[in-house]
């Protein structure tokens, strides 16, 4: 009697383990295997270099992307980056625009994701001249709207399963009215012409910029079921 | 004797397997979760150099996307400077942080973050001559900058948490007139609110039914 007692409760117990065990612990998804339709929401940060007035510039910005197929992602993005011109002066360019990128390679760590992109923009640039306490440069002010296409590589960094940090190059070519800001010495002193010019020209400028992403949802998860 | 240890350890074994897979079991103490949302209001010094320090209010609210990843908002209202005249007196900021918890078994977290922010900054002197008026105005700027932030906070059970922290600020000061640095390290400590989203909506629903 007591042995059957015994084997009852142990009978118990391995019911009860196996019960257990067959519970499966909650996750969150896992958005670094996707086949598509992953929606991402993210902030950016960017620096600007090798433009027309040499000067490095510095922004921020956020991005949605919309994952279309496993190898194909999809960017949109709006940028505020503003230059100091040699303490005479700045730029403000405002960038809003959309890449799609490419996932060629396949790798077996679900961490590392590098990829290709390409793109277009529209910009809004305005260069102004800084005033001092005796002249008044206010009216040197000038800007212009332009079309831009983008095209660069770069690299999510997926550190979680909702979660990924990027960094990428890429440069950008801007169609649209000529602007550019030259300081120039004035018998002694420094000066910054700001001059625009009619017809259309090719300027760029290289962008590196590095965000962190949370993917929020699968928008394709009730086709999926 | 033999066979209640055999028993113990059965029931023992299918939690401790079960424990392998999250990190809130492997680490018990650890209060942080997924779902979790922090938040607090302090002040905060800032350091541009030895002999100016600016005096801000500065709020945040946190949310944990994963357990060890989270995202938050920060706000740093400029209210004074204590040393030195500052070159700003305006320098309100907003940021957005994403910040990795360096996981441990303990209620202490210890995190890094990075994320970038926009600041409205006014020069305190000089300025531009506006020539209709005959006055040296001082424009507001927006310029984005580019935050790190370092900290560690101890959480008391469910709802409270202690912090330390500290944030380099990297950016530059453009407006109408001079530019320059405005760069600086800012050092923080207070108390925090924080709530489990995700565990207070399943307790509902579970009262619910």
């Amino acid at each position: 009697m007591h042995r059957k007692s015994i084997a009852g409760w142990l009978a118990f117990v391995l019911l009860f383990s196996s019960l257990a065990l067959s519970q499966e612990v909650k996750e969150p998804k896992d958005f670094r295997t996707t086949d598509g339709g992953t929606f991402s929401l993210g902030m950016r940060t960017t620096g600007s270099f090798f433009g027309v007035d040499g000067n490095p510039g510095f922004g921020f910005g956020g991005q949605f992307r919309i994952q279309l197929l496993r190898w194909l992602n999809t960017e949109w993005f709006a940028d505020y980056i503003t230059t100091d011109i040699g303490g005479m002066g700045k730029r403000e360019d405002y960038h809003i625009g959309w890449s799609v990128m490419f996932y060629p390679f396949k790798f077996k760590q679900k961490w590392f994701q590098p990829y290709l992109l390409a793109g277009h923009c529209f910009d809004y640039t305005r260069v102004t001249a800084y005033s001092t306490a005796t002249i008044d440069n206010s009216d040197k002010t000038q800007s212009r709207w332009s079309a831009a296409a983008q095209i660069g590589l770069g690299t999510h960094f997926h550190i979680g399963r909702r979660f990924d940090i990027g960094l990428s190059g890429q440069y950008m070519f801007h169609l649209g009215k000529e602007i550019h800001a030259d300081i120039i010495d004035n018998a002694g002193s420094r000066e910054l012409q700001v001059e625009t010019h009619q017809g259309n020209i090719l300027e760029g400028h290289l962008l590196v910029t590095l965000n962190f992403n949370v993917k929020i949802a699968d928008l394709w998860k009730s086709k999926k079921q | 004797m033999e066979i209640k240890k055999a028993i113990v350890i059965l029931f023992m074994l299918p939690l401790l397997v079960m424990g392998q897979d999250s990190l809130e079991n492997k680490y018990p103490k650890r209060v942080l979760g997924n779902g979790m949302l922090n938040g607090g209001l302090t002040f905060s010094v800032g350091f541009a150099n030895s002999k100016t320090q600016n005096i801000y209010v500065q709020g945040y609210l946190e949310y944990m996307f994963q357990r060890d990843w989270s995202v938050r908002g920060d706000i740093y209202i400029f209210i004074n400077s204590l040393g030195e005249k500052a070159r700003l007196n305006m320098n309100h900021q907003l940021s957005v942080i994403s910040c990795y918890h360096i996981p441990n078994n303990s209620p202490i977290d210890p995190y890094v973050g990075i994320g970038p922010g926009l600041a409205l900054t006014r020069l305190s002197d000089g300025g531009g001559l506006d020539s209709i008026s005959g006055n040296i105005t001082q424009k507001i700027g927006v310029n984005p900058f580019l935050s790190f932030n370092f900290g560690l906070r101890y959480y008391a059970p469910k709802w409270f948490h202690m912090y330390i922290e500290g944030a380099y600020i990297l950016g530059r000061h453009l407006s109408n007139a001079e530019a320059f640095d405005m760069s600086e390290l800012r050092v923080s400590f207070g108390l925090g609110f924080n709530i489990n989203v995700l565990n207070s909506r399943k307790s509902k629903r579970k009262s619910k039914k």
